[in-house]
Parts: structure tokens; sequence; C-alpha cells
């Protein structure tokens, strides 16, 4: 997958969880600022990222979880497997 | 959820919904072709269940397995009451759910389909309390009306495949370890560290006041001390266990949010959905998920000991009802417990007392009431998790100042 590709189908899983339909991501995009995104939609995000990537979340990782950039590194940690 | 403790490793496994057949009741529903009796005319978007008891007939499963019915369900409740109705589920007789409801609920019933014999099932709703309204107004409405009800759906139960929890390596056996440092973090960093064991919503207001999104089971839910006991004792079971969960409409007419229930460990938790911003099945099926994740997330955090666990009460606790949750906790790792009280009796608000080797007992001004926890205010809070983060990553501590400025001693 490419990094392009990743970055929608993020776009597609966050759109889902906060239910706007996909949303505009670029890799500076603050997840924070984006409309719906709080705890509960997090770990919406977090458990669709888990299933579609193959990754394991841990809560260290989540530390620096800040822009669409760190979201994707996240994800790609399982394509890399 | 289930926990496994072979070889004293934490396995868990999670339940994953597969939605099998969606029936949307109602106008522009599909439903006719499902129902069989007591069901009254279509409405916009649901059909009344008339009578005392209604009928449907869905394709059975395909492969035998577990399965889940999933109803969305609004009960007529009479001016005159009873303000609730029951409802019984069966599935081909056999009951699956049951219980009393009074506003609008997502429930699910569990059963298991052997593949053998007709390739339909039968799904009984039985509402015994179902009544007329023209019994109480000039309506002049005379069915006989127990639920509207407005989706159904049909859900493969898969169990996920097993998910193994790390051994704390010696890089976490302390907590401390993790992103602390020998200073003071930043306020949102330092209230991440914090993880509520439920009361109310109380600490994961101040946590996002200080924009520190945890990602917590409890954060913003309420549980029986002795079912959170319960809970940490078999490694959260069933936690995601649909057929223990519900999702209802509550609160005030113009802003009625769903509230997650789970009937097992009668937990409460806010969704933070409002009605009509997503349908209740899909709110319920989102909760199922999040409530697994949670739990996976804080049975790793319970097994590195990494975070600072907050157990606090607005009516007190008692020391022996901290303890057994303080030992519980040990049992799973290098665990800290915070205990939170209200100030008084000369303890000054912002200072931590050091019980014991990961107990602490800390003291705020005071706690928002329970029935306004969302004013929570994080200036209270905020020095003695200060003071509870320097005793944890024993750091040197800042003096508390009380809010008359008195210096801590």
């Amino acid at each position: 997958m490419t990094r392009e590709e990743t970055y929608r189908v993020l776009a597609a899983l966050i759109g889902e969880e906060i239910g706007t339909g996909p949303v505009e991501l670029a890799p500076e995009t603050v997840l924070a600022d984006l409309r719906g995104w709080d705890s509960v939609a997090i770990a919406g995000v977090l458990l669709a990222v888990e299933s579609q990537f193959g990754i394991d979340v841990d809560r260290d990782r989540l530390e620096n979880l800040v822009t669409a950039k760190d979201l994707a590194d996240l994800a790609e940690l399982g394509s890399r497997r | 959820m289930r926990l496994h403790d072979a070889n004293c490793r934490l396995r868990l496994t999670v339940l994953r919904l597969e939605e099998r057949l969606s029936i949307d009741f109602g106008l522009p529903g599909e439903d006719r072709r499902y129902l069989g009796d007591g069901w009254s005319l279509p409405e916009p978007c649901s059909r009344w269940s008339v009578g005392t008891r209604s009928k449907l007939v869905v394709p059975a499963p395909d492969v035998p397995g577990q399965y889940a019915l999933l109803i969305t369900a609004v009960p007529f409740l009479h001016p005159r009451g009873p303000w609730s109705q029951r409802l019984a589920v069966r599935v081909n007789g056999t009951p699956v759910r049951e219980g009393r409801y009074n506003t609008l609920t997502v429930l699910a019933g569990r059963f298991a389909w052997d593949g053998a014999g007709d390739d339909k099932i039968e799904v009984t709703l039985e509402h015994a309390d179902a009544a007329r309204p023209s019994d109480c107004d000039a309506s002049g409405d005379g069915r006989q009306l127990g639920f509207a009800i407005s989706n159904v759906k049909l859900l493969g139960v898969i169990e996920a495949a097993p998910n193994e929890l790390a051994e704390p390596s010696a890089a976490t056996t302390r907590g401390r370890s993790l992103g602390s440092a020998d200073c003071l973090p930043a306020d949102r960093d330092l209230l991440l560290r914090f993880a509520s064991l439920g009361d109310n919503c109380e600490l994961g207001i101040v946590q996002r006041r200080l924009q520190a999104e945890a990602l917590d089971l409890f954060r913003f839910a309420a549980i029986p001390l002795p079912k959170l006991m319960t809970g940490l004792h078999t490694g959260l079971a069933g936690i995601d266990a649909p057929e223990l969960i519900e999702v209802q409409l509550r609160g005030e007419e113009s802003a009625r949010e769903f509230i997650f229930c789970h009937t097992g460990y009668q937990m409460e938790s806010h969704t933070l959905v409002l009605e009509g911003q997503q349908p209740g099945h899909r709110v319920f099926l989102r909760e199922q998920r999040r409530v697994g994740f949670l739990a996976r997330m804080l049975l790793k955090d319970l097994r590195l000991g990494g975070r600072i666990m907050v157990i606090k009460r607005n009516d007190r606790l008692a020391l022996s009802d901290v303890m057994p949750l303080f030992l519980r906790l040990r049992e799973y790792g290098p665990n800290t417990l915070l205990w939170v009280e209200q100030a008084g009796d000369g303890k000054v608000p912002g200072t931590v007392e050091v019980l014991r080797e990961g107990l602490m007992k800390g003291y705020v001004a005071r706690f928002a009431p329970y029935d306004k926890a969302d004013g929570a205010e994080a200036e209270l809070w905020l020095p003695m998790c200060r003071q509870a983060y320097c005793a944890w990553a024993d750091i040197d501590q800042p003096a508390a100042v009380a809010p008359d400025g008195v210096v801590a001693q």
C-alpha cells in the first residue's frame, strides 16, 4: 500500500468513525482539530486501524499521536511486517 | 472478552460481531416479508408490535455457530403507567433475552445455531405489558401497543484470535519508565498517566479540560466497586458480550444521549453520541467493539504498571474497601492505586499521602456533585495529581499550596 493509499484508507476509517464520511487528511492535519475527534472516536479509529493494517496498538505508541502523519506511521508498522 | 491464565500468561479473546442480515422496519423498510403474527401497519421508520406477542421469521444462518439478534425497540408507555414494559425474546422457543425498558433501547440476545432442521428461525417477542392508548386519551387508538421496532439485525459472533499480552519487561516493570522524566511533565502528559477506575466522569472531564484524551475503559463510566472487583478477578470476562450490553437513550428531551449499559457489571458509560447523530444499532456495535478494545488496553496497563489507577467515590470509601482493590491490582503487576477523597479533618487539598508502596491517598477540595460531574474543576485536581505523579515517579515534589495559600507540611 502506498503512502497515499494509506491516507485514503485512514480518511475513510476516520470519517466512518465520526460519522461524517471521508475526511480531508494531509500529513500535517492535526487529528484533534477534526470535528468529533475525542477519546471515543480515537478508540474506534485505532480499533479499525488494528483490523485494517494488522497492528497491535500499544499505549506507548499513542503518546505522540498528534497528526495524520503519526497515524499513518502507526498504521504502516503493520504493513512492514 | 475472555481471559485465560495458562502458564501464567494472559491471553485474551475478543468477540467480533459480523452483520448477516439487517431489517429496517416501517416505511420505507422491507420488513413485511419477515413478519409473523402480532404487528401493526408500518409507520415511518418503525412498526408497532401489538398484543402480547409478536413474531418474526428470518432466514437461518448458513453455517453453525454463535449468533446474536440485535433489536432496536421503543416501548409504548401508558400515561397512567407502568412506566416501563417487559420484553422477552425467544429464538425457536429458547429464551435469549429479557428485560424491562422505558426508553429507546438497543439490546441483543445470543444463541447457538447448530445448522440442523429448518432453514428459518422464529423470533418471538413477548411484551406482556402492552397497553391501549385509547384507555387514557381520546385518540381512539385501540391497538394494544408493545414496542415500536425500528431495526433487527442478525449478527455472527466470532471469537477473534487470541491476543497475548506481553510479559512486563525489565524496562517497564516500574511504570515510571514509560515516558517519565526527572521533572514534572506538561499537564496534558501528566494527566494521561492517570486512569479512572470508574465512579463518574469527573476525572475524565478534568483530563478533557487539559486536552488529555485518555483511552480508558472507565473514564466516563460508573461501576459498583464489587462489580469492578469481579471484573478484575475474571480479566473483565464478558465485557464485550453482546447479550450483556444495552444502549439506551437517556437525558432531557432536547439533548438525549446514548448511554452504554453493561448488565453483567452494572456498568454505565457515556457514549458522547446524542440522539439523531447516529442510529442506535450503530452506536451499539461501536460500543461493543470499543469496550473490548479498551478492556484489552486496561489489562495491558495493569500488566505493565505504567499508569496511576484512580479510585474515588463521592460517598466516602474506607481503607477496607480500597485495600482489596489495591491487592487485586498488584496481582496483575506493579500497579499504583491513588485513592482520592475530599479534604477535611485537617487534610490539605492538593496533598498526597503514601500509605504504602503503590498505594496513595490524595485530597481535593471537593468533588463535583454526581448530577453535575461535567462541572469538574481541573484546578482542584491538578495540584493533587502533580503530587501523586511525583510520589509515583519518585521525583522531588513541589510544595502543595492550599486555596488559602497555606503550604502543606
